[in-house]
């Protein structure tokens, strides 16, 4: 997009990006200052409390998709499209319990490898670390190629810019000041996130009522409305299996549940859901504004900021662009923790060095971020286009990693043959039905061919697992 | 059958107060732990 079609000069784009880089830098290195060895780095002394708790369980699942997308999905999908959007909540609600017993289980754990290793052996280790790896690397490529793509929409900074700035950003204080940095800047950036949402809101709703929106819809649109939406409601379950996978699985969870002081983890989980639940219908019913509104809409991706600087003006565009830099920012920074520890502990510690001192981890990790950061960079900069097919060619993955997880963690008769299997067959088959179906029943298929095979293997194992075994990782 | 002006003024009003809630929330979380040197 060149500058004259963005919706905010360049120039006030580069003073935003400059003044909240450099509050994410120095708060980042100012809280780095405690941090003394791998522990402290990677988990923050496992002694987060409430507040930051739900504030980082939520913002964490805030990217720049939940920003974006959700009016896209309402623009395209209706009602139906925001309500299916909200159920990827559902995850952190789900994982409430769930991190409560990592805790409990795993005192000393580290990484949800840490649990794979210690429940299930090394080939379902191995299996987790290819289908994690790529999911997580495939996110936060495309949070990186999304943050290039965002500013240069909003602003006109040139995409390769705007990529490098925010990428480097984050790279610099997850560097310096590990989880901690991530967890204290994910708590301004999801109140700066629910208070730029809540303001747009109401201040879109000032220029125009839900009846005139809903008359509007009746006229020219009214699929939009219709309860029976077949897409949208297939949607509803893709959403939800897609994000009960990415939660129960990926590193960026299972680091905070180590993380969070004990009693803590359950709690503020469940708040988190409950914070993030209504974001997607907040955000999203901008984009069913656009018609009563008499917006035009070029491209459906750019639906919310278009809308919002239509009827607020520079002001709304500044609000939008500040919400959608501290979406991406604390998406960004979670997932180079969360990759880098995992790396670092699962593949340097347990397979290369054994004995190596938690200080030496600490450096490690640090390093581990910063080539992160530069693999990113590096695949970005050709701008390929988008990644969410990418992304939606993960949900198998994800979606074969539910049931081996869940029964593992409660399970004593959850067996190796059964997790190694629903793995490896969920994840087949749902790439099957990837390419001959669509992506929308693949993650469900996944899901359920992983879900029968493990029960399956459950009930006939005579296996029975001993839980101790879980709190050898240290 | 299509979902009515109603419900849909109920689920972006109820949306938006929500989310103004839970930031008051989570800011009285904030001061509440910071009191009690319970931040981290």
């Amino acid at each position: 997009m060149n500058e004259a079609a963005a919706i905010l000069p360049p120039t006030v784009g580069w003073i935003l990006l400059a003044l909240f880089s450099a509050l994410w830098v120095g708060l980042g290195f100012y809280w780095g200052r405690r941090n003394k060895s791998f522990e402290d780095h990677a988990l923050a002394g496992r002694n987060i409390g409430l507040a930051l708790g739900s504030a980082t369980a939520a913002a964490t699942w805030i990217t720049s998709n939940t920003t974006m997308l959700a009016p896209q999905f309402a623009l395209e999908l209706g009602v139906w499209g925001m309500l299916a959007y909200t159920t990827a909540s559902f995850g952190l609600f789900l994982f409430a319990p769930m991190a409560g017993r990592i805790r409990k289980l795993m005192p000393t754990g580290y990484t949800s490898g840490d649990f794979f290793r210690l429940r299930y052996g090394r080939t379902a280790w191995s299996i987790f670390m290819v289908y994690t790896l790529f999911y997580s690397l495939t996110w936060l490529v495309s949070m990186a190629m999304a943050g290039g793509i965002l500013l240069n929409a909003l602003s006109g900074i040139p995409y390769a810019w705007g990529m490098t700035v925010i990428l480097g950003v984050c790279v610099a204080y997850t560097m310096r000041g590990g989880l901690a940095a991530v967890i204290g800047t994910d708590f301004i950036q999801s109140l700066i996130i629910i208070v730029g949402v809540v303001i747009v809101g109401f201040a879109v709703l000032s220029h125009v009522s839900v009846d005139e929106i809903h008359h509007n819809l009746e006229a020219t649109r009214p699929a939009l409305l219709n309860v029976l939406f077949p897409a949208a409601i297939m949607a509803i379950f893709n959403n939800l299996l897609f994000g009960l996978g990415e939660v129960f699985h990926n590193n960026v969870w299972w680091s905070r549940a180590f993380a969070f002081r004990d009693g803590v983890g359950g709690k503020a989980f469940a708040l988190g859901g409950l914070i993030w639940f209504p974001i997607p219908v907040a955000a999203g019913f901008i984009a069913l504004a656009s018609g009563a509104l008499n917006v035009p809409v070029p491209a459906a991706d750019m639906v919310g900021p278009l809308v919002v600087a239509d009827v607020l003006g520079e002001f709304g565009a500044i609000a939008i662009f500040i919400v959608v830099f501290c979406s991406l920012a604390s998406s960004l920074d979670s997932l180079l923790a969360a990759t880098s520890d995992l790396i670092t502990e699962d593949i340097y510690r347990k397979l290369m060095r054994p004995d190596a001192p938690l200080e030496t981890l600490k450096k490690v990790a640090q390093y581990v971020t910063l080539a992160l950061g530069l693999f990113t960079w590096a695949v970005c900069l050709p701008r390929i286009g988008t990644l969410a097919s990418v992304l939606f060619f993960a949900g198998p993955l994800v979606g074969s990693m539910i049931w081996p997880i869940v029964t593992g963690l409660y399970w004593r008769r959850a067996s190796t043959v059964g997790a190694v299997g629903g793995m490896l067959l969920g994840a087949g088959v749902g790439l099957v039905c990837y390419f001959a179906i669509g992506w929308y029943v693949a993650t469900l298929i996944a899901t359920a061919v992983s879900m029968v095979w493990v029960l399956a293997c459950a009930h006939f194992s005579k296996a029975r697992f001993d839980w101790a075994k879980l709190s050898e990782a240290a | 059958m299509t979902f009515s002006a109603g419900f849909l003024t109920i689920i972006i009003y109820g949306a938006l107060i929500w989310c103004a809630l839970t930031g008051l929330g989570l800011a009285t979380l904030l001061v509440r732990d910071l009191k009690n040197g319970d931040i981290w």
